[in-house]
């Protein structure tokens, strides 16, 4: 399996960086809006569990998981934002990776998208589209 | 029941904890992040043979009792990994029989190229939501 890398859009806040295709980031875009989500969910409830993130700390699963960075849960609660603000339907899940890193991810008709928040200013994505063996890659780079 | 010195075949389950906000009560069910692997995890993540133990929930054995109650336990059939390309290796722990690994989900081919595991994630977990034997306490069950 092999990756590909494409445009991300849809997150206003956030931006390509120039080693890959680089235009502004649509409002109207669809960085998530195939993906599609469960109608009970909400933003409210991404961003009350990005924010109990702060609580964690290591071997938070008993198995040696890694606290996640204060900052990159901020970078996460800040994509959040700016995707609810453009009207994207919220992740289905937002959890802390077991290295570190917080995570965002969407399941839908159209794909399987997640976000992984990296670093202060950058969060990777990957995207793999149904019957797909591939996944496509995007880095969203935070606009200073 | 086999003994852990029993050879792996293609018929058997392998059984995968899964913390507590990688499952819900909504469609998709389990995260594919179920499957990431830690830092420290360079042989390869964690299962156990199901046919190796009594009780499905003898997994969290290991576990303090404030953590077991937060794992969901889901099982892969052992034919849907070799499907994907994916083996299977005894890894014997004194705790629990049964433990092994899938080499080819270790941590440092992870980090080098989270999205070549990203569709391997992904079907492991499709199939993860409809084969959940235990549930976190605090979740509605199926």
């Amino acid at each position: 399996m092999t990756a590909t890398t494409r445009p991300a859009r849809g997150a206003s806040a956030y931006t390509e960086p120039d080693d890959t295709p680089t235009r502004p980031l649509d409002e109207r875009g669809l960085l998530v809006s195939e993906a599609g989500t469960s109608p009970a969910r909400t933003w409210a409830d991404v961003i009350d569990e990005l924010l109990a993130l702060h609580n964690l700390a290591d071997d938070w699963d008993g198995q040696g998981a890694e606290a996640p960075h204060p900052a990159l849960v901020h970078v996460a609660i800040t994509l959040a934002q700016s995707l609810r603000g453009s009207g994207q339907p919220p992740a289905d899940f937002a959890i802390a990776g077991v290295n570190g890193t917080v995570i965002l991810e969407w399941h839908g008709p159209a794909g399987y998208r997640e976000v992984e928040a990296t670093a202060p200013d950058r969060a990777e994505g990957r995207l793999v589209r149904p019957g797909s063996e591939v996944a496509e890659v995007f880095t969203l780079v935070r606009r200073s | 029941m086999k003994a852990e010195t029993d050879l792996i075949t293609d018929d058997e389950w392998l059984l995968r904890l899964v913390w507590e906000d990688r499952v819900t009560d909504r469609v998709p069910t389990i995260s594919p992040n179920a499957f990431e692997p830690r830092k420290g995890e360079i042989d390869g993540i964690s299962f156990y043979r199901r046919a190796c133990l009594n009780d499905p929930a003898d997994a969290l054995t290991p576990f303090a009792a404030d953590k077991r109650s937060r794992y969901a336990i889901v099982q892969l059939p052992v034919s849907l990994l070799a499907a994907l390309g994916l083996s299977v290796r005894p890894a014997p722990i004194a705790a629990v029989p049964g433990h092994v690994v899938v080499p080819e989900i270790n941590s440092t081919d992870y980090a080098a190229n989270k999205a070549r595991f990203t569709p391997i994630k992904l079907r492991l977990a499709e199939v993860a939501s409809g084969q959940i034997l235990h549930r976190p306490r605090g979740t509605t069950s199926d």
